[in-house]
């Protein structure tokens, strides 16, 4: 036969038993063995078509191998008497890089990983001024507080951007993906900017948001002897020594399960990427937990405070109602933020109300009902600010409140990526702020949840 | 558009439907149409090859009534008969129904190509000669097609059983039917990019052949495309694969010269083309 690259057999059982180096080669790289079963999904199919039908079939497969799309066409004979399995004939082999991706989708993995790896994240407005920030690594604490202190300068003000000498924040597709250096970080760091509550390319023609992420290729340097002494805080090992260590691996596990997940899409069977997404979604869910199990820690410790400040409550459920817009609107759900021109003064922490309202919101997207309704609703009530998140879930009885902000308190249920703190560390920093959170419901009525800190005229009157 | 593409969708569904029964009914009435016609001498034309090894024409007929039973044969069927009367139709206006431009210009190219494009220009000239003949032959069924008729062939009562199938299927070979030959073509000339999105250098088999494969459809569903009424699907496959506007307009122009304008639809971005396509086609 003129034209084979490559010839294979085989066995009764899909079994590869021989193979030319191209097609052993790729065999090898989808992860199977010779012998053993044919790991190309695309090749095993049709073979087993031709053993089936036991008719001669030529036809083109396709196949990843981890770096490229190979598409190769082949010839399978299947055999019979003695040897029963078919004999392979590879006649064309052409590779090309991964096909790039539906912008939509690599945008939204993009963005759920710079979330996972990220160790220091803000949230910025429409000009990329800086709202709130974040960060885990302690090499950028600093960045972290210059930022929230100087809220509303841009985020280009803060860093060193390479090959950028002047700090007037670019148009964001420039600045994504910027090496960024940062004051007291011996780490050179990656900018991921996501744009956020808004179409990209809708009728305003710019996002009305962004998050920032920076992360590293380098770790931070651990610290060359563990705390000596600090015996009786059992989780106090979680945050700071088996946290980042988790982060890493389960980060790369999501991310090579998105990558196989979206890789499937074509000429793999759709179980499989199912089975992929489900690995993604567990190892979401782990990292949700580190995360919650990490913020634990840090409200457990005895001298954990907040920084409190004059901020306003309508301005915190903006803006946790526009990063979880995006959430809200995959499930079907309205949220009903206070009004622009709402106002309402407090004396509490910007980010520490934002996580709590973010809990708040986010409870109320996964346990409401598709198509009802979220109201965030603003009240004053003498010496304090109120914050209240209401749904129209299925509620909760006089017990089920009693427990609802005990840690670890499930109410029964499971598999749905909750970890059962974030009530818990809620009110735990609602009480650092001097304030309360409480719940009013009943079942069948849907619940509220009641976000009080001190309000800022009774704070100035203090 | 939406409306537009629910309406050539269902006047396909029910021609799905109705297609069975025009092509086994008796009733002469509703066989004025080519396509049916031909489709139904077409799967004669099968039975009969068929058989034609052995003594048992006067079965011809029974297969053929097992054979329309199966839709996706039916569906093949009526699928060549449509290729060719738009192939015929496409002649009218120039292009060639079996040499094109590309074809030639990969003959004269590198060897192993230009085998394989010479055994496409037989493949094809055998195919343009057996549509006027109103005939086709058990050998050019795509492998999982010959399947579904060699078990009608078995399974035929009072027919020759396993005995006539055994044989068919030893000597099969999927690699030399035409459609196969086409795929084969359409990979190893696939740096030619949009010339073979583009009919006038393709020709119609090229070209249905490369759109099925870009646009992920099955080719008959390319092929139902480019028949009359069809323009809006067409305009949308060649999004889904990626073509660029221009050439998806000259495509369109070339084969639905009728069509009204299509302009807007011709800048869908090509997953929304897709995502619209797998909706309609649900």
């Amino acid at each position: 036969m003129t034209g084979v690259l490559a010839t294979g057999r085989s066995d009764a059982q899909d079994q590869l038993v021989a193979a030319d180096e191209l097609l052993l080669g790729l065999h090898l790289r989808c992860g199977g063995e010779l012998p053993g079963p044919i790991a190309i999904p695309a090749l095993r199919e049709a073979v087993v078509r031709a053993r089936a039908t036991g008719l001669r079939i030529a036809e083109p497969i396709t196949a990843h191998d981890g770096v490229e799309l190979v598409t190769a066409w082949v010839e399978l004979e299947p055999l019979e008497g003695e040897e029963e399995g078919c004999r392979i004939a590879v006649r064309q082999w052409q590779t090309r890089p991964v096909a790039a991706e539906d912008e939509r989708v690599s945008a939204r993995r993009r963005a759920l990983l710079a979330r996972q790896t990220a160790e220091f994240s803000a949230q910025l407005d429409a000009r990329q001024c800086a709202l709130v920030a974040e960060g885990s690594a302690p090499d950028l604490a600093g960045l972290g507080e210059r930022m929230t202190a100087e809220r509303g300068k841009p985020w280009t003000e803060f860093v060193d951007i390479e090959g950028n000498a002047h700090h007037q924040p670019l148009h964001w597709r420039l600045l994504d993906g910027a090496r960024v250096r940062v004051a007291g970080s011996e780490r050179v760091w990656q900018a991921a900017l996501i744009p956020v509550a808004g179409p990209v390319d809708g009728p305003g023609g710019s996002p009305a948001g962004f998050e920032l992420h920076l992360t590293s290729d380098v770790p931070f340097p651990a610290p060359a002897e563990a705390p000596a002494g600090s015996g009786g805080e059992p989780a106090r090992m979680i945050g700071r020594e088996v946290a980042p260590v988790l982060r890493q691996p389960i980060a790369r596990i999501v991310a090579n399960a998105e990558t196989i997940r979206s890789r499937l899409m074509g000429p793999l069977a759709e179980e499989y990427a199912a089975y992929a997404a489900d690995i993604a979604a567990a190892g979401q869910h782990l990292l949700a937990l580190i995360d919650d199990l990490t913020d634990l820690e840090v409200v457990e410790s005895a001298e954990f405070t907040t920084s409190p400040d004059r901020i306003d409550l309508a301005e915190v459920a903006r803006q946790a109602s526009g990063i979880l817009g995006v959430k809200a609107r995959e499930r079907g759900i309205g949220i009903d933020a206070p009004k622009l021109g709402e106002s309402l003064g407090a004396v509490a922490e910007f980010r520490r109300v934002l996580q709590v309202l973010l809990n708040l919101i986010g409870n109320a997207l996964r346990y409401a009902p598709e198509g009802s309704q979220v109201w965030i609703r603003l009240e004053q009530d003498g010496q304090f600010a109120r914050v209240i998140v209401a749904d129209q879930g299925p509620g909760l009885d006089a017990a089920q409140q009693a427990r609802v902000f005990e840690k670890f308190e499930r109410l029964g249920r499971s598999g749905d990526g909750g970890s059962g703190l974030g009530l818990y560390i809620s009110r735990r920093l609602a009480r650092a702020m001097g304030g309360e959170l409480t719940v009013e419901s009943a079942p069948g009525q849907g619940a509220r949840f009641i976000l009080s800190v001190p309000a800022a005229s009774s704070a100035a009157a203090a | 558009m939406l409306a537009q593409l629910a309406r050539e969708e269902r006047g396909r569904d029910s021609l799905r439907s109705v297609l069975p029964q025009l092509v086994v009914s008796d009733d002469a009435g509703l066989l004025g149409e080519e396509p049916v016609i031909r489709t139904r001498a077409l799967i004669e034309a099968l039975a009969a090859d068929l058989l034609r090894e052995l003594t048992w024409t006067a079965l011809v007929p029974e297969l053929a009534r097992v054979l329309a039973a199966r839709p996706a044969l039916l569906a093949h069927c009526h699928g060549l008969a449509v290729e060719g009367a738009t192939a015929e139709r496409l002649a009218l206006a120039g292009i060639d129904p079996v040499l094109s431009p590309l074809l030639e210009e990969l003959m004269a190219g590198e060897a192993e190509t230009a085998g394989l494009a010479m055994t496409v220009l037989a493949a094809q000239t055998r195919f343009a000669c057996r549509h006027r003949r109103l005939e086709t032959v058990a050998t050019e069924l795509p492998a999982g097609l010959m399947h579904v008729a060699l078990v009608a062939l078995a399974d035929l009562p009072g027919g020759p059983g396993d005995a006539a199938a055994g044989p068919l299927r030893a000597t099969y070979d999927e690699g030399r039917t035409r459609l196969s030959l086409l795929a084969r073509l359409v990979l190893s000339a696939g740096g030619e990019g949009d010339r073979l999105l583009d009919p006038a250098q393709a020709g119609l088999a090229l070209f249905c052949t490369a759109l099925s494969g870009r646009a992920g459809v099955a080719r008959e569903e390319v092929v139902l495309a480019c028949a009359p009424g069809q323009d809006l699907r067409l305009a949308l496959l060649m999004r889904a694969a990626g073509a660029s506007a221009e050439v998806s307009r000259s495509a369109l122009a070339l084969i639905h010269p009728q069509a009204g304008i299509l302009g807007e639809w011709l800048d869908l971005p090509g997953h929304r083309a897709a995502a619209l396509l797998a909706g309609a086609t649900v």
